[in-house]
């Protein structure tokens, strides 16, 4: 029997996640340490950090040192299953940042891949709420639909100014907001909306509702039916994370098509856990796929016990 | 988290100008513009705790959070990049990040430019986007010295009224961002102590539109 006390918090929490993660299917993805550089340069888009450390091999391929372990995962499917449920637990590498020093990071994850139903995509944000409990009994999930987004962004014509309103919605910044739109001549019916969307913070029922209230005519109906079911999702299984509905949450906006989440506690100066659903990446290995996930990011426990 | 609400002001000038505004919409806490060396001040009455640290800091300590809200140029947050909600404009501290340079200098000719500036990520981002190459010179203050002295060709830097440009004989070739001083939050903060927050936040709105009414 393992004596508690001779393990960090990190370790214990590790242990914890990873024994909630295989007791809901999940099974553990070892990655190898080195692959072909190509595969990572062909989907730079979906990397978070560009830092790449790679070597040349005996044959002159160039080969990755750890990059990403989302990318490992959807290089390494076999497309003959239907459904994957994968966690994961490694470091992974990064050439030298702006301070100049290599980097080791730990990343912590789950992922769900394959013919996926609104239910299998619905019980991962549950996993990732149910998650944050290990780590505070006051967590909050915050929840976007970048769907929502993007098809606003598309109808109002602001496509060319994408970047910019993502800037703005990411940091709850109006004045940037309003600036775009009185550039653009934007609608006023969007300007509304775009508007009342970036300081929109409710809890997911209500922020539903006001988002039925908005978003009223049948462009919007399907995203709508899909929020709601997250809705019913999590309030059937008595969920005690609080989750509320806020458009500034995501960061990787393209990455992300549909829902994308992240998990805050108290204490913390940011996210400890960030998701959501990246379907379009897995549709290139097969166009039946989905897919989503998460990644915990286990060094904030450090961080929250400092405040 | 915490109780009650940590509060990053800046010193100096921007600072007093600050404190008036959370004076005027009910937030006097008399201590913190008396002359002492004293750094942090407890308000028990709002339960606030005050941070008085460097205008250029604020951004930092509420996107770390060792404060939950502060008071920041935009200039600050443009070139930090920084990660905090930027909720509110509160119309102080008014000015121009713009490229300037010698009054014979042919800027608009040029496609390569040595710029000195305590920008290096607003020039670099600026340059980028207009298509001029630039070797860009980090310095930390009388900034308008380099293009006479031909350390660099042109200058990015604040612009209040032009004043100082004028006496050594420097003009304004360009403008880049017109900056004000912000109201921030931390992302989290924002989430567990929103109610504080929106609360400043709505009597903030409010005293600008009576101003502007």
């Amino acid at each position: 029997m393992f004596k508690k006390e001779l393990f960090t918090q990190k370790e214990i929490l590790s242990f914890e996640l990873r024994e909630l993660f295989s007791s809901q299917g999940y099974s553990l993805y070892q990655m190898k340490t080195f692959e072909p550089y190509s595969y990572y340069l062909k989907n730079m888009d979906f990397l978070s950090s560009k830092n790449i450390l790679y070597f040349t091999d005996r044959d002159g391929t160039l080969m990755a040192l750890k990059p990403d372990i989302t990318l490992s995962i959807i290089k390494n499917l076999d497309t003959a299953v239907d459904k994957h449920k994968l966690y994961y637990s490694e470091n992974v590498y990064r050439a030298p940042n702006a301070s100049g020093n290599f980097q080791e990071i730990l990343q912590f994850g789950v992922e769900v891949i394959g013919r996926l139903s609104d239910e299998d995509m619905f019980s991962l944000i549950f996993l990732a709420a149910i998650s944050l409990l290990f780590f505070d009994d006051q967590p909050v999930l915050l929840v976007s639909d970048n769907s929502i987004f993007q098809k606003l962004i598309e109808i109002a014509g602001l496509g060319k100014a994408y970047s910019r309103v993502f800037a703005a919605f990411q940091n709850k910044n109006l004045m940037l907001l309003e600036e775009i739109l009185a550039e653009n001549n934007t609608d006023q019916k969007y300007r509304e909306i775009l508007i009342r969307l970036l300081s929109l913070h409710l809890p997911l029922k209500k922020g539903i509702e006001e988002l039925e209230n908005l978003l009223d005519d049948e462009d919007f109906s399907e995203n709508m039916a899909y929020l709601k079911g997250l809705y019913r999702y999590l309030e059937d299984r008595g969920l005690k994370t609080e989750v509320y509905l806020d458009f500034s949450a995501p960061e990787g906006l393209r990455y992300y098509d549909r829902i994308s989440f992240v998990g805050i506690i108290p204490g913390a100066s940011s996210e400890v856990l960030r998701g959501g659903e990246y379907s379009n990446l897995v549709k290139t290995k097969d166009a039946s796929y989905l897919a989503s996930g998460f990644a915990i990011y286990l060094e904030k426990i450090e961080d929250k016990g400092s405040l | 988290m915490n109780g009650g609400l940590k509060i990053a002001l800046p010193k100096g000038r921007l600072g007093q100008k600050v404190y008036d505004i959370l004076s005027k919409i009910g937030y006097s806490y008399d201590e913190i513009m008396q002359e002492s060396r004293k750094l942090v001040f407890c308000d028990e009455k709002n339960g606030f705790t005050y941070f008085l640290v460097k205008p250029s800091d604020v951004a930092t300590y509420v996107e770390y959070g060792a404060a939950d809200i502060g008071f920041v140029g935009r200039d600050i947050l443009l070139e930090n990049k920084s990660n905090v909600y930027e909720l509110c404009d509160l119309g102080i501290g008014k000015c121009r990040i713009c490229v300037a340079g010698k009054r014979d200098f042919p800027y608009h000719e040029k496609n390569h430019l040595k710029v000195a500036t305590i920008f290096p990520n607003i020039s670099r981002d600026f340059f980028r986007s207009s298509g001029k190459t630039v070797d860009i010179i980090t310095l930390h203050g009388s900034i308008e010295i380099a293009p006479l002295v031909k350390l660099s060709d042109v200058i990015v830097d604040i612009v209040e009224t032009g004043t100082t440009l004028k006496e050594n004989n420097l003009t304004v070739f360009e403008e880049i961002v017109s900056i004000s001083t912000r109201y921030i939050a931390n992302k989290v903060s924002y989430t567990y102590k929103n109610k504080e927050i929106s609360r400043i936040l709505d009597l903030l709105n409010s005293l600008k539109d009576a101003k502007n009414d």
